[in-house]
């Protein structure tokens, strides 16, 4: 999915929004070689084009460099060096982000890769420790012996760091039951942008103070770099059932899930998929989704097993309340894995359809799915693009995906018409303009349709208060005050090093 | 305008312009928590939003609801309730209001099973020191628009803004509630049948040991409750395992477990003219930090609570129970004080550490301190 871009390409949003570095970049370097050896100090710009972009593929960059700390004290020291002369740096975890937020034009990287150990799991409390760079399903893995998990599972858990989804608050699908990332968030230790080494939050409950940790997760690595983790660890559930139900119009898959929800069942999980991903699925994984149906809901219950038999039937009854061609249970483990492993894979699927994507998030109110839904296939018609819409359902959380080929002449117009056109739809309905990707650059513009001028201010004098001098990922995640420009997608390449 | 004494704003509006006045102010709901956290500093306006009032939103079929900081939470429920819907939070005080419950960061037995209003709570509306009102969050399930500033003001003592209106996710109402209660020889004892339950692969709300100096629950010397939530199948399974930990088991179930709930929130006032400390630790290390009387004890999240009688030198002991708590990782801080105790110098109401950061929130949003003065030591 990702291009290969030879130039740098930055949309008009990010070119306006993030600073050009003023900093000694030359002495900054010269520092970072005393203590960094080679292998973990990348300066070479080959091997800076693998840091160019996230999984959101507009805006493209090469930093200055990339650094890989090994320790806390290695952080705050490059950090430290950062400060002292003057070069914005960014935090990057697996870079699998879809909203541009590691995008570093000619500052510094601070990777996370070699900060990836688990440091404690205290089994009986449900705690742990990790370092920032530990991949969100290894921590799962690494529990799941114990009986226990680490609930927020983004689609690309298999790769996204820890650090990445505090940054970024994520959720995933079953977040629907279990909340997203700050609801297990429980200590943080952080780096300040100047280099300082705080501690947030506790391991014991209802710590007395202000909430920095609930201010900190989904600050977008503008606030600073947390080093350390202190996550809730979760039981698995007992037992779990999925059912799959197939429906002949994505509105009435709609109807299916205000239908479960509005009956008082808290599944852990609903995803609507459509034909368009459903075939893509089909031929890229084989999960067991019918390439001949409009939509497919995926829906997961769990819980102790004395119940699930009832929470089950309680799905299917719903679900036959509604205009569904076909509903039934998974028939067994290997089957339930293969469902959503197709769902969980599906951006991927998609990928093999056209050469580039570009997603949206809003977050709408459950009870506008059906509506909202329809509006956006006829945005796809006026706009003759393909929208395919894998999504979280039960949260109201849309993926519509514009699926382009960049080299088509005056796609990108369309694609970014598409784009705005869903967003102001999201806004009409009391909806949020991203539920778990974030804002980074590519939502930046669209900012102020969802809140005001001091809103916004606000959100900026708590950031520089953690940021003061701005170096801490500039640009990024709230837009600056009274500049306003095109959203989306742009075709303005810079020549390399910008 | 000029505040001389209780003001009752009936519109944000008003509020906001009673803020802009630039006077110091005391805001509260009901006042239930007024004996929580340091006195208030003396002779300052107070402004009761007692009538802001009104369920702004409620769509049932998105499971949401936006109301106006002054709404108690019993009458909230109630109105969810017609719909089978509830905020699942059970704090004390029946006459508690939402915007106190936030302030206060209030949260009861079911804490445990639910989380606290935290985990609710979407998104807020809220005065700033400058009487400028902004928004934070949203009112959808999930979203990472803009920083959740709205997360600030728990457990802030209106110290950062005053929320004026809140929105939150609910859940649907469970089929069946029910207590098992065992009867136990001590408060310790009690504990330690709670971890195991805790331990188990039971999914119980909430599991709370009281000591029975709490005599308007119990007659006996302890009490265990294990509170369970669900459906027919969930509360026999309990029953079933409950019942091969603790033979002397009895069980409440709906209408008949209300009374003892309801006592449980009144439990905050059973013995009020004592200091109430609580103390905070891992659920398995809470023990290590109890002092030889603990009162109630809710074993699931790790907190306790403990009453003393209000000596003068009470300081000196909380000082070195804190500083104790403080070396094995959790923490003890006095939660309310009878009047003449609530000296904010003395007690220790705030953890020491993260202060730098937290005292640049309080100058950055009030930097003249004219919001709820006293209320916070930052």
């Amino acid at each position: 999915m990702k291009q290969r871009a030879i130039l740098p390409v930055l949309t008009p949003i990010a070119q306006q929004e993030i600073p050009a570095v003023k900093g000694d970049t030359k002495k900054l370097l010269e520092d970072l070689k005393s203590f960094l050896p080679p292998e973990r100090l990348v300066t070479k710009p080959d091997d800076l084009f693998a840091y160019e972009c996230d999984a959101q593929t507009f805006d493209r960059a090469i930093p200055l460099c990339v650094t890989f700390p090994e320790s806390t004290a290695e952080v705050s020291r490059i950090v430290q060096l950062c400060s002292k002369h003057n070069v914005p740096f960014v935090p990057r975890g697996a870079g699998t982000g879809l909203s541009g937020g590691v995008v570093a034009v000619g500052s510094l990287v601070v990777s996370t890769a070699r900060l990836n150990k688990i440091l404690e799991i205290d089994v009986p409390n449900r705690q742990a420790w990790v370092q920032p760079g530990v991949v969100n399903m290894h921590l799962s893995k690494a529990v799941a012996a114990d009986g226990l998990h680490y609930a927020p599972d983004p689609s690309s858990q298999y790769a996204c760091t820890i650090g990445g989804n505090v940054a970024e608050n994520s959720g995933g699908p079953h977040t629907l039951k279990y909340g997203v990332t700050t609801n297990h968030i429980l200590s943080l230790e952080v780096v300040l942008p100047d280099g300082t080494v705080v501690m947030m939050g506790s391991p014991a409950a209802d710590f007395p103070g202000y909430d920095l940790v609930g201010v900190f997760v989904g600050s977008e690595g503008t606030f600073g770099i947390a080093t350390k983790i202190l996550v809730r660890l979760t039981p698995l559930p007992e037992g779990v059932k999925t059912i799959l139900a197939i429906y002949d119009s994505v509105t009435d898959a709609c109807r299916g899930v205000t239908e479960i929800l509005g009956r008082g069942i808290l599944p852990a999980a609903i995803e609507m998929i459509d034909q368009k991903t459903m075939r893509a699925v089909e031929q890229y994984i084989h999960a067991g989704f019918p390439d001949d149906a409009a939509a497919a809901l995926l829906v997961e219950v769990d819980g102790l097993t004395d119940d699930l038999e009832l929470q089950g039937s309680a799905v299917l009854e719903a679900c036959k309340a509604t205009k569904v061609r076909t509903v039934r249970l998974a028939k067994d483990d290997a089957e339930r894995a293969k469902l959503w492993k197709g769902r969980k894979q599906a951006f991927g699927a998609l990928g093999r359809l056209a050469p580039n994507y570009y997603t949206h998030d809003g977050v709408i109110p459950r009870t506008k799915l059906p509506e909202v839904l329809e509006e956006i296939y006829k945005i796809e018609k006026e706009q003759r693009v393909i929208i395919a819409n894998v999504f979280h359902a039960g949260d109201g959380n849309l993926h519509p995906v514009v699926l382009y080929d960049e080299r088509e002449e005056g796609v990108i117009e369309r694609v970014r018409k598409a784009g705005e056109d869903i967003l102001k739809l999201v806004c009409k309905v009391g909806g949020g303009l991203s539920g778990e990707h974030g804002i980074g650059i590519e939502k930046l513009a669209f900012m102020r349709d969802f809140f005001g001028e001091e809103d916004l201010q606000e959100m900026r004098r708590i950031r520089d208060l953690f940021n003061p001098r701005g170096l801490c990922n500039p640009g990024k995640a709230i837009p600056s005050a009274g500049r306003c420009v095109e959203p989306g997608p742009g075709r303005k390449k810079l020549p390399v090093g910008h | 305008m000029a505040v001389d004494t209780t003001s009752t704003p009936l519109t944000e509006e008003e509020l906001a312009e009673f803020v802009r006045s630039g006077s110091m102010l005391h805001v509260f709901g009901n006042g239930t928590k007024r004996h929580h956290g340091p006195s208030p500093t003396p002779d300052v306006p107070t402004v009761c939003l007692r009538k802001l009032s009104k369920i702004t939103a409620y769509e049932p079929g998105d499971l949401v609801v936006t109301v106006q900081a002054g709404v108690r939470l019993v009458d909230l429920q109630a109105e969810l309730a017609k719909r089978n819907q509830w905020l699942p939070i059970d704090p004390p005080y029946a006459e508690a209001t939402i915007g106190g419950i936030l302030a206060t960061n209030s949260s009861g037995p079911r804490r445990y099973g639910y989380g606290t209003i935290r985990d609710h709570l979407l998104g807020t509306r809220s005065i700033g020191a400058d009487g400028v009102v902004t928004r934070s969050g949203g009112r959808v399930v999930k979203n990472v628009t803009g920083f959740d500033l709205h997360k600030l003001h728990i457990g802030a003592f209106g110290s950062l803004g005053i929320v004026t209106e809140a929105s939150f996710k609910l859940r649907p109402r469970p089929e069946i509630s029910a207590a098992f209660v065992f009867p136990c020889a001590s408060v310790d004892e009690a504990h330690t049948l709670l971890l195991k339950v805790f331990e188990s692969k039971l999914r119980p709300v909430a599991l709370e040991a009281l000591d029975g100096r709490l005599k308007h629950i119990i007659d006996g010397a302890a009490l265990a409750i294990v509170g369970v939530e669900g459906t027919r199948p969930v509360i026999d399974r309990h029953y079933r395992e409950l019942r091969d930990l603790a033979p002397r088991l009895g069980i409440l179930e709906g209408e008949r477990a209300e009374p003892l709930w309801n006592a449980l929130r009144k439990l905050p006032d059973a013995l009020r003219d004592y200091v109430r400390l609580r103390i905070g630790a891992k659920p398995h290390e809470l023990k290590r930090l109890l002092p030889s009387a603990p009162l109630w004890i809710s074993v699931g999240t790790g907190i306790a609570r403990a009453d003393l009688e209000p000596a003068a030198d009470l300081h000196f002991s909380v000082r070195r129970m804190a500083d104790k708590a403080a070396t094995l990782g959790g923490y003890v801080v006095a939660e309310s004080a009878p009047p003449a105790m609530q000296n904010r110098d003395k007690l220790i109401w705030t953890p020491p550490g993260e202060q730098p950061l937290m005292k640049g929130l309080r100058q950055l949003r009030d930097p003249k301190r004219v919001l709820n003065p006293g209320r916070v030591t930052l």
